[in-house]
């Protein structure tokens, strides 16, 4: 599937002359699930709102579906094809399970009455209670039923776990991905837990000081970087290029790590020419990714 | 749906606005008082007084019962950062345009419901009108009401785009007050009174519509929300 | 049978299925003609991508160990049956070696250091002498 669900192009945004996106480009591609990574303050709901037509780009491109989100005819028809859950999960405190979930449905012509049932019984969710008098992880799962039930091509989940326990967030992952299988649908979310990210994503972006600092299919990178520590017996040779791959070197004392994003093999040989090294190479994983990339930036 | 939101959500700020209408009907036949008040020196006492209820009701009213949550016109505005509630629905497959109608709709719907009080109002507490109003007179009393409530309930609408809750409640009473006493005391051309349109010259006393005041209320509160609605319009969140 | 992947281990997860698909067939736990579970299923099962898992199902098609038969699922391949068997015999063989070199009283590394020469000369067309059982 080429089709790109999200796309952007040199996005752009400052609040109050302080920028939170510096140019980023993103490609997310249709029936992917699509990790979204960043520090806090990273720029990731900007990100998000600038999407669904919150905020307006100072400059550059946002599509959703090939059109421009926004308070346009073109952002209607975005949001009728859109679930989202935002960061904080509130909503309206004066109503009750029951009435928002009849609330929202009247906009959502495609609203699946099966997965309603189905998450009503799995979240145990209490038809009758007001909202505000519901726990946050009940309150998690309520705005999840009410964001997949829409029948969305494109669900957009801003830190959807946040507030479960660990048995929820097993279950949550699995109807995402149970989701990913059975529907032509794209899944796009943020997360701090990188496990799991890792465990159901398969193209990811990490966004660092509003920018995308790594992006691309998590199976490439996984096979194509590695990690390697270079330890010196005296001190470093001044001056040392490591050549091209060598995108993110850290030097602490006579210890060099180095996350290689490809010519792995020449950088390898380059640490082993020099005379008392002694180098060892690891598989990454996501935070090793991750930790590096950010620090670095 | 967005009428049903919206019904569930002010509900009970109608219910309160409809006892703050009503309580002058319970309390005033209630009192000893004489229900004629020293005079006012331009006026005869029971003018005054309906010119006091009508400011009571349509002018003072409306700030009133957006007191509290304010949610009724509170339109879009954002509190404290963003309310994240405020998130979810603009996340929704509408228009602002249709959000911000639909929310000043029924807000004037509530307030015209409410206002019914008015005119029934005058009957019980003071039967010495009842041999000269017609219900046509009623009904006329309720209309130029409303229209001029309408203006008020603008000013809040507008108030509540860049103004917190509490102060777009005080904000608001203190723009009607202001507005009654300018209009009361100073000498503008007839059309721009409204005031006068439920107090001395109602249609209770002078049998007609108030077409010039009803016209001047209603388009300065369409110059009002439409101001409101570009804000809104323009906003971030 | 049962498949256990780590998300966090470093090994892309479609490469942990596959390999764990083969190590099944060679044990005998999958044997030829055996039904894989669905796409579906097994993503739902493990809580994976279900891209992840049609990726190991195809790229273990285009090595023939299983197949893809449009509309009923993923299947052992016929002819892993007599890899699974060799694979079991090669298992055992070398088991023997290894237990007796050891015993002449070498270590592991220069157990491997033999086994590398050997594979390498193996590669090379030639043979260094005597044939090993």
């Amino acid at each position: 599937m080429n089709e790109l669900v999200i796309e952007t192009h040199e996005l752009r945004k400052s609040f109050k002359g302080q920028p939170a996106l510096a140019g980023l480009n993103l490609q997310v591609p249709a029936g992917s699930i699509f990790g979204f990574l960043g520090r806090n303050g990273a720029g990731k709901t900007t990100t998000i709102k600038t999407l669904i037509g919150l905020l307006r780009p100072d400059s550059g491109d946002a599509r959703v579906f090939g059109l421009m989100p926004g308070d346009s005819s073109a952002g209607i028809l975005i949001r009728r094809r859109i679930g989202y859950v935002a960061e904080d999960k509130e909503l309206y405190p004066y109503m009750t399970v029951a009435q928002i979930i009849r609330f929202t449905r009247g906009f959502f012509p495609r609203w699946r009455d099966d997965l309603e049932q189905r998450y009503l019984k799995m979240f145990e969710l209490p038809l009758n209670r007001k909202i505000p008098d519901l726990s946050k992880g009940t309150r998690s799962k309520l705005v999840l039923l009410l964001a997949i039930c829409r029948g969305a091509d494109l669900l957009i989940l801003d830190e959807p776990s946040d507030g479960l326990d660990p048995v929820s967030v097993r279950d949550m992952l699995r109807e995402l991905v149970a989701l990913a299988g059975s529907e032509a649908i794209t899944i796009f979310f943020s997360s701090h837990q990188l496990e799991e990210v890792e465990q159901i994503a398969d193209s990811v972006c990490i966004i660092d000081r509003g920018a995308a600092v790594v992006a691309g299919s998590l199976d490439d990178m996984k096979t194509q970087y590695q990690r390697l520590r270079v330890v010196f017996g005296e001190q470093l040779p001044a001056g040392i290029r490591w050549g091209e791959g060598a995108d993110y070197v850290r030097q602490e004392g006579r210890t060099v790590e180095i996350l290689a994003t490809h010519n792995v093999e020449d950088i390898l040989n380059q640490a082993r020419s020099v005379p008392g090294a002694s180098v060892e190479r690891f598989p990454v994983t996501l935070k090793d990714i991750f930790l590096e990339t950010v620090r670095s930036n | 749906m967005l009428w049903y939101k919206g019904w569930l959500e002010t509900r009970f700020k109608a219910l309160f606005a409809f006892m703050y209408a009503v309580f002058p009907v319970v309390f005033l036949p209630l009192t000893e008082r004489n229900l004629a008040p020293a005079s006012h020196p331009a006026m005869p006492a029971l003018q005054h007084t309906i010119g006091f209820l009508g400011f009571y009701w349509a002018a003072f009213g409306p700030p009133m019962m957006l007191a509290g949550s304010g949610i009724k016109t509170q339109t879009l505005r954002s509190q404290r950062g963003v309310h994240s509630s405020m998130l979810y629905t603009l996340s929704l497959p509408v228009s602002r345009l249709r959000l911000f109608l639909t929310r000043a709709g029924l807000g004037f719907g509530e307030l015209a419901a409410v206002l019914l009080i008015a005119p029934l109002g005058i009957l019980v507490i003071f039967p010495t009108m009842r041999p000269n109003v017609t219900p046509r007179d009623l009904f006329e009393y309720w209309i130029a009401a409303l229209a001029c409530g309408i203006f008020f309930c603008s000013v809040g609408v507008l108030f509540s785009t860049f103004l917190d809750d509490l102060t777009q409640n005080w904000s608001s009473m203190a723009a009607s007050i202001f507005f009654w006493w300018a209009l009361t005391n100073s000498h503008v051309p007839a059309p721009l009174d409204i005031f006068n349109v439920i107090g001395a010259n109602a249609p209770l006393f002078t049998h007609s519509l108030p077409w010039a005041q009803m016209g001047v209320a209603i388009a300065a509160a369409a110059i009002l929300c439409t101001a409101a609605f570009t804000i809104v319009r323009a906003r971030e969140y | 049978m049962i498949f256990r992947l780590n998300p966090s281990s470093g090994v892309p997860l479609y490469l942990q299925l596959m390999e764990q698909i083969r190590h099944g067939i060679e044990t005998g736990a999958l044997k030829a003609g055996d039904q894989l579970p669905t796409i579906r299923g097994l993503a739902e099962e493990l809580v994976m991508n279900p891209n992840t898992v049609v990726r190991a199902y195809r790229e273990l098609e285009h090595e023939g160990v299983i197949e893809l038969r449009h509309g009923s699922g993923a299947y052992v391949s016929e002819s892993v049956a007599g890899r699974a068997r060799v694979t079991r015999k090669a298992q055992n063989i070398v088991q023997s070696a290894i237990e007796r070199l050891a015993d002449l009283g070498l270590t592991g590394d220069e157990i491997r250091r033999l086994f590398d020469n050997e594979i390498a000369q193996l590669r090379a067309g030639t043979a260094s002498g005597g044939k090993d059982e």
